[in-house]
């Protein structure tokens, strides 16, 4: 379903848990692009165009993991939150990091949403496909 | 009862006045702690041996002085006010209960010190007598403590998150390959699948358990008032324990006020302990309260099958648990967790159990506050 002309940019740098991402995208036939980074400072290049890398079309939701060396995800935020260009962008957290100080250092950066990588299965579709659901309901900024 | 010893031993008539005089500075001297008179408005009236020693001075050097030069210059602020302060009250006390002191020798070099104060009256004159402790050997074990402690956490919480991600990414690919073989794969594959993501699972499910043992006490205290019986109620609602399961109360459950979530762990821990490890299909668990003093003795029983005396002490550790690996599900690791949150809340718990006798009783105290 591509209802919006939307992109899930997906920071990550397990290339298992990319997978994981996009075997869900294809099992709930969910036909977003997707385009991924392996840190912070490669998603940051992406949005912004930079580094020779074509700037994606806004909007993108970002996907956004919190342990990648070298830039983390939380610095991530707060260069991307620290950009007038880029501080209203849709960042939801998808990680492993269970440690109420991240989930509130997250918050605080204003995330959209908070998700833990569960182990494979049911959970992980329900949060992929509230994904989904949550952009074909809200109005992004263009 | 000190002057009362001194009186038994000392000279008696006003002959002996100087004598007793010389016993008392002697003891001064001698005493093992570095005792101080200052005066005040902070002038040094009065020092003994272990004080030249601790701070490296000539007593010549400190007589008349200011008890500032024994302190650094950033702690010498507000002293004078402090010191009236604490005159005015007039009652013994640590000083500077709630923070560390430090104090600074003749060449500059700083160390911890443990300070009692007591103001004494001399000639009309009030001024405070201090007894100075140099605790650089006991800090420096508690920095020792403190640091291994935040170590083993540390360990602890990296540990499970950084083994976590591999497993997780094992688990997904055990489940991708089954999913995409199923239909030509040998059955016996399949089920190898299956008890691979089963392994996966139960690692998954250790090192859970490992985090959440290192994390027992790193959230903050919540002191409340609350209903014990009340509270254990709406616990029983929430648990879902299978059918053919009752919790009882015994008897009157006090109120108290106390730390109340991790009481309700340890009590949700102990009942679907007893549930889970239970040989029938159907039980009884019975929990009763005591209030003893400034704290309440709680009792978790219940009539299962019972642990043999030999294993009380391995219940409690980590990872130990007494059933087959996929009989009973588990992570062997919720006596451990409830042994340290009763322990760090300055508790005990004990198990009473004799096999082939029926049953197992959980007992452990927890703190609560007196209620006026």
């Amino acid at each position: 379903m591509t209802a919006k002309n939307l992109t899930v940019l997906l920071v990550d740098d397990d290339d298992v848990d990319v997978a994981a991402v996009r075997r869900a995208f294809s099992t709930l036939r969910i036909e977003t692009p997707i385009v991924v980074a392996r840190d912070g400072s490669e998603a940051l290049a992406h949005l912004r165009g930079t580094d020779r890398l074509p700037k994606l079309d806004v909007p993108a939701l970002v996907l956004l993991d919190l342990n990648m060396p070298p830039m983390g995800g939380l610095e991530f935020l707060e260069e991307l939150r620290g950009d007038p260009t880029l501080r209203t962008t849709v960042v939801f957290v998808l990680t492993t990091s269970n440690a109420p100080s991240d989930r509130r250092a997250c918050y605080e950066k204003n995330v959209a949403g908070y998700m833990l990588k569960q182990q494979p299965g049911k959970s992980f579709l329900d949060a992929i496909s509230m994904l989904e659901t949550y952009w074909n309901v809200n109005e992004f900024m263009t | 009862m000190t002057e009362a010893l001194l009186r038994d031993i000392l000279p008696t008539g006003a002959a002996s006045e100087a004598a007793t005089a010389d016993i008392y500075a002697r003891i001064i001297e001698a005493s093992p702690s570095g005792l101080l008179q200052v005066t005040a408005t902070g002038t040094i009236r009065l020092v003994n041996c272990r004080i030249e020693q601790t701070f490296g001075y000539d007593r010549s050097e400190l007589l008349g002085r200011s008890v500032d030069m024994l302190m650094p210059e950033r702690f010498r602020a507000g002293q004078g006010a402090l010191r009236a302060r604490f005159l005015a009250s007039s009652s013994a006390r640590a000083m500077g209960a709630d923070r560390d002191i430090v104090a600074m020798r003749k060449d500059g070099s700083e160390f911890p010190v443990e300070i009692g104060l007591n103001p004494v009256t001399v000639d009309g004159q009030v001024s405070v007598i201090a007894a100075v402790q140099d605790i650089t050997v006991r800090a420096q074990a508690r920095r020792e403590l403190e640091r291994s402690n935040a170590d083993l956490a540390e360990f602890a919480h990296a540990a499970s998150h950084d083994l976590k991600s591999p497993l997780r990414g094992i688990a997904h690919l055990a489940e991708w390959i089954e999913e995409d073989i199923a239909g030509i794969a040998p059955s016996q594959a399949l089920e190898n699948l299956a008890r691979l993501r089963a392994r996966a699972a139960r690692m998954t499910a250790l090192l859970d358990g490992l985090l959440a043992y290192a994390q027992v006490g790193r959230t903050h205290v919540d002191i409340e008032t609350f209903d014990t019986g009340r509270m254990i109620q709406d616990l029983i609602a929430t648990l879902s324990l299978p059918d053919g399961f009752i919790v009882t109360l015994d008897g009157d459950m006090p109120t108290i006020t106390s730390d109340r979530i991790p009481l309700e762990r340890v009590l949700q821990n102990l009942i679907e302990n007893a549930v889970k490890h239970h040989d029938r299909a159907a039980g009884r668990v019975t929990i009763g309260a005591r209030r003893e003093g400034k704290r309440v003795r709680f009792t978790v029983a219940d009539d299962g099958p019972g642990i043999q005396p030999r294993h009380h002490e391995l219940i409690f550790q980590m990872f130990r648990t007494l059933a087959r690996r996929d009989a009973v599900e588990g992570n062997g690791i919720g006596l451990a967790i409830v042994k340290k949150k009763v322990e760090m809340h300055g508790g005990e718990i004990t198990v009473k159990s004799a096999p082939p006798a029926r049953g197992t009783t959980f007992t452990f105290t927890w703190p609560a506050m007196e209620h006026l």
